[in-house]
């Protein structure tokens, strides 16, 4: 079992895709990252404990409506914004909990903030995740960023 | 028989998930009643009768520690089966809150199946 | 007497003679999906190998059973037409093994699991029981009289 925090995440992360979300991800080809798309939306929390960061995600709207869609029991079609903003949010929420609790066990209290999404477009999204650790995934033909900060 | 229950977390996916996993297991709802933190549960649950409630803990405003601490400290609330579903592992505020008297604490992410098997303790089928 | 319908593997069938006993072999990472109606005394199996159908729409119209998404809904639909209703159908499902060889590399297994799970949340069904993972290979029959599903893997045999 990794211990370090990337190769947790990262396994963590399609697991809750399966579980929580009923969605597929592979991880993407080293050194071939998906491009940022042009408007993508833009998802953070902190946790504080014996380890204090961020944990954040940035992925399309369509990837956040499917998600919706999927854990809502309807089309993509009928999620409002609102609501595949709420579901990429409480993605992030049980991904930051397992990720915690993969690396740390039961023991340490972790106080967690309220998830926050925001949309960026390419070059802030760049911005956003220049200089960070992170992860990219495929997930059913959508990129998905997955990014540890302060 | 048919049941009132009442759900409290911010995300409306989450509530959205109890929701229907209730409505799936063919549990008769009479009303579904939601809250986004554990102050607006507690101002439902002094007009309205539930016979369970689903609380997340990590809300703004009020948490799910805070709501179930006034439930069981009021003579009507008291008694009301708790089921607690959060991502919140810790083995500490897990007792905590099995001490204060919770009936259930799941982890999130649950599947409908763990749900269904945790209320039909406490609710009946419909036949 | 006994009498064995073979669900091949990207196969399915339904059955409800009493006699009928619905039978597939060696299912490794493959998932096998069993919906049996207890009122009418139907059942149905399905054997599907890969998750997604979007990965070969070709294939998928050409046999929508290899893929757990179109092939778990078809037997859905083979179910309703005998006049199932929802509320009846018990699911139970086995397989989704990780299978140790490179196809593992791809998780083959839980994805199978992952989108299993999709179509009933979808459909509003909920799994009764099952028995997934492990490594072993299993085969699945399932007695059209009872209702009754047994799993052989690994030597040993046990009901579902």
């Amino acid at each position: 079992m990794p211990t370090d925090p990337l190769s947790v995440l990262g396994e963590v992360t399609i697991e809750i895709l399966e579980r929580f979300a009923f969605l597929l991800g592979d991880p993407a080809e080293t050194g071939a990252p998906p491009a940022p798309p042009p408007t993508a939306w833009l998802a953070t929390m902190q946790f504080t404990g014996p380890r204090r960061g961020t944990l954040g995600l940035a992925t399309t709207p369509a990837l956040a409506r499917q998600m919706a869609a999927n854990l809502f029991g309807r089309e993509p079609e009928e999620i409002s914004d609102e609501e595949a903003a709420d579901a990429l949010k409480e993605f992030l929420n049980v991904t930051c909990g397992d990720y915690l609790h993969d690396l740390e066990g039961n023991e340490p209290i972790y106080d967690l903030s309220a998830p926050a999404v925001a949309p960026a477009d390419r070059e802030a999204l760049r911005a956003r995740l220049a200089g960070r650790e992170q992860l990219a995934f495929n997930v059913e033909g959508q990129p998905l960023f997955v990014f540890l900060g302060d | 028989m048919a049941y009132n229950i009442m759900i409290v977390d911010d995300s409306l996916t989450a509530r959205t998930f109890i929701a229907r996993t209730l409505e799936i297991s063919g549990v008769e709802l009479q009303q579904v009643f939601q809250a986004r933190n554990g102050q607006e549960a507690l101002d439902l649950l002094q007009r309205e009768w539930v016979d369970i409630v689903f609380v997340d803990i990590n809300m703004p405003v009020m948490n799910g520690v805070e709501l179930v601490r006034r439930m069981r400290a009021s003579e009507v609330l008291k008694s009301v089966p708790v089921i607690v579903i959060s991502t919140d592992r810790s083995a500490q505020r897990m007792n905590e809150l099995k001490a204060a008297g919770v009936q259930a604490y799941l982890t999130k992410p649950i599947t409908p199946e763990e749900l269904k098997s945790i209320v039909e303790r406490y609710l009946t089928p419909a036949a | 007497m006994s009498h064995n319908v073979i669900v091949d593997i990207a196969g399915a069938a339904v059955a409800d003679s009493p006699e009928e006993v619905l039978v597939t072999y060696s299912l490794g990472s493959c998932l096998g999906v069993v919906l049996y109606d207890p009122v009418l005394h139907i059942g149905g199996m399905v054997h599907c190998m890969l998750p997604l159908s979007q990965i070969d729409a070709h294939k998928a119209a050409e046999k929508p059973f290899m893929f757990v998404d179109t092939g778990v809904m078809q037997l859905l639909e083979m179910m309703y037409k005998r006049g199932c209703r929802k509320k009846d159908l018990i699911v139970r499902a086995a397989g989704a093994a990780r299978v140790m060889d490179n196809s593992n590399l791809f998780r083959i297994g839980e994805r199978n699991y992952a989108v299993f799970r999709k179509v009933m949340w979808k459909n509003g069904l909920l799994i009764k029981r099952e028995d997934i993972g492990g490594e072993n290979s299993r085969t699945l029959r399932l007695h059209i009289a009872t209702g009754q599903l047994t799993i052989r893997s690994g030597g040993v045999e046990w009901d579902l």
